[in-house]
């Protein structure tokens, strides 16, 4: 960590990644990644099945280490085993399932965890996990047994785990996946507004376009390579390419794109309900002639 | 058929934990039905599907299949109800791809030919690549299992296919291609679909009744077209409407009379009458 320069990013050079394996030809997952994610971002990270996603993320806060390539956290490099501690209290993960996340049966001793981990006072600690409780509006779940809890609320509980030990990165593999449509929104919104209101940056895979659209920019994977990277707007301009790697566009962008397949005149890469339904009325009001 | 009566289930009896996840719960599963189940994470969903092959058995009440109990018949050796679990990882075990999906017709002794057949042909439903037969199936992708997981239930062809949030995880072609041979497997062989979604617009496009079920009862019961007419119910208890249906309803507050719509095609035709009404004044 000696004499590295400090950086207000998460940098991949040049990484390739394969998973070793005795039966199969090295395939790789990743496939020389170039990027970098910055403090205060929020991005969305799509692409199909074993496209590379989740051995991205894992990249991003050496839970994998590149085979050749480096990753830079802040400037710390993950094969520097001396800096894991520096890039786990850094960048924070949430998985998709968050009956595998928690492992306790009382909210608050759950969220306390990490930090008992990382040897930080009682009285601190009991501070901290009572301050991340109520940034995320579950302070009242503080004493409820995990159990008692929905999916979604379950969901934030994970979240807190990792949000209490102030990372600057937390990475999102597929954590909305189970939830449904009100816990989804929930956990959306409470990630933007710990992104613009913290400045933490959030790394969101997801499968769901919709979610997608609202991050500020979208990665797109395609056999463990970056295809497209750009924000929500022109990603989702390019319905056909999306199409041709096993992933698609929001409901409403689909439909205006098919619209003007059938002849009418709207502009492309809407993403948002109101926008449809604005340039529709602007159509019915009348037409361009 | 299959009918719930009076069906109630509790984990944890009498322990300070107890969870009442079904209460009083009464439904009928007519054959060759494509049936949705909505509600909320916790609603009861998983807990309820889980009973149609007796994987759990009711604390009270009982379901019938064809008239017959089938908590009574043994501990999920059904073949004619076939179960896609919630959870990928609970239903995997087998050391090779091919070993896992091929569990289900080796246990129901079919021939070695015909478990080949099988095989093949749940792994082309689902999608799946035929190179990866000898790989272990803990060495893939999220999405990758789930294929797995829906195909080994596939390969056993069952006469009720129940599938619990079967396209989570899945990429967006993973999703439209699955369902869309569900759905027409489900045409051509009269199979019985049970599917608990949280993906409104797949339950819009594919399903043909819903069920909600809200804190373990059911609340509402219609036509997919009927429970989608109520936005305001199904957001009060955190489900939605198709994102289509919300465009739609937007363009309805801007004064336009158009009608609701709950797929993409409903949406196209509406639009096009609409815009012609429009014209023709
Ligand atoms: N533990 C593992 N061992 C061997 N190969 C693996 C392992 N995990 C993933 N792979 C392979 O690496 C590639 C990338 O997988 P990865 O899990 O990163 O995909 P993903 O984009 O997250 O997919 P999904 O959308 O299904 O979650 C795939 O070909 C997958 O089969
Ligand atoms: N194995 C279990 N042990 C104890 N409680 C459970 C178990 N499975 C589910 N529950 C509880 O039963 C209720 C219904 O859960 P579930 O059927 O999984 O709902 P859904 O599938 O709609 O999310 C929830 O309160 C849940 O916590
Ligand atoms: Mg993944
Ligand atoms: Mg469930």
């Amino acid at each position: 960590m000696q004499g590295r320069k400090k950086q207000n990013m998460i940098e991949l050079k040049n990484v390739h990644f394969s998973y070793e394996s005795a039966t199969k030809d090295t395939k790789l997952a990743l496939n020389r990644i170039n990027l970098k994610i910055s403090c205060g971002e929020f991005v969305a990270v799509v692409g199909a099945n074993g496209s590379g996603k989740s051995t991205l993320a894992k990249h991003l806060n050496g839970l994998l280490i590149p085979t050749s390539g480096d990753v830079l956290v802040l400037g710390a490099n993950t094969k520097c085993e001396e800096d894991s501690i520096f890039i786990k209290k850094n960048v924070g993960m949430v998985f998709q399932n968050p009956d595998n996340q928690l492992v306790f049966t009382i909210v608050e001793e759950d969220v306390a965890f990490a930090l008992e981990n990382l040897g930080v006072p009682q009285q601190e600690m009991r501070e901290r996990v009572e301050k991340t409780l109520s940034q995320l509006n579950i302070l009242e779940y503080k004493n409820a047994s995990n159990a008692e809890l929905s999916g979604g609320q379950k969901q934030l509980v994970a979240i807190a785990g990792v949000l209490v030990i102030n990372p600057k990165f937390i990475v999102l593999d597929e954590s909305t996946a189970m939830l449904d449509p009100q816990s989804r929104d929930d956990v959306m919104c409470i990630l933007k507004k710990l992104n613009s209101e913290l400045g933490i940056a959030v790394v969101l895979i997801t499968h769901f376009m919709e979610e997608a659209a609202l991050a500020e920019r979208i990665i797109v994977m395609n056999e463990g390579k970056v295809e497209l990277d750009d924000s929500p707007r022109q990603v989702f301009k390019k319905l056909e390419l999306l199409e041709s790697i096993g992933l698609s566009v929001p409901q409403v962008t689909k439909f205006c794109h098919e619209l003007n397949l059938l002849g009418e005149n709207l502009p492309l890469g809407i993403v948002d309900e109101n926008e449809c339904a604005i340039e529709l009325a602007k159509i019915l009001k009348g037409p361009r002639r | 058929m299959i009918v719930y009566e009076n069906v109630t289930h509790i984990y944890n009896r009498g322990l300070p934990n107890q969870q009442i996840a079904l209460d009083d719960v009464n439904l009928r599963f007519e054959d060759g039905e494509f049936v949705g189940i909505i509600g909320r994470t916790g609603s009861g969903k998983s807990t309820l599907v889980q009973h149609m092959n007796g994987l759990l058995k009711p604390t009270t009440g009982r379901i019938l299949m064809d008239g017959k109990d089938v908590s009574i018949k043994g501990l999920g050796i059904n073949f004619n109800v076939g179960i896609v679990l919630q959870n990928p990882e609970d239903q995997i075990f087998e050391q090779t791809v091919f070993k896992e999906i091929a569990f289900g017709p080796q246990n129901m002794k079919l021939d070695s030919g015909e478990i080949k057949r099988r095989v093949a042909m749940a792994m082309d439903f689902v999608g799946l690549p035929k190179d990866i037969l000898e790989t272990s199936p803990f060495d893939l992708s999220g999405g990758q299992k789930r294929r797995i997981a829906i195909a080994s239930v596939i390969a056993m062809q069952p006469r009720v296919l129940v599938l619990d949030e079967p396209t989570s995880g899945l990429d967006s072609a993973g999703k439209k291609n699955i369902l869309q041979r569900i759905y027409e497997h489900h045409k051509k062989e009269k199979t019985t679909v049970v599917l608990v979604s949280h993906n409104m617009e797949e339950v819009a496009q594919y399903v043909e009744r819903v069920v909600v079920l809200e804190k373990a009862k059911v609340t509402m019961e219609g036509k997919v077209d009927e429970i989608f007419e109520k936005p305001n119910e199904l957001r009060k208890i955190g489900l939605d409407i198709p994102r289509i249906s919300v465009a739609f309803l937007k363009l309805k507050e801007l004064g336009y009379d158009v009608k609701n719509v709950h797929t993409l095609k409903q949406a196209k035709t509406e639009f096009f009458r609409l815009k012609k009404t429009l014209q023709e004044r």
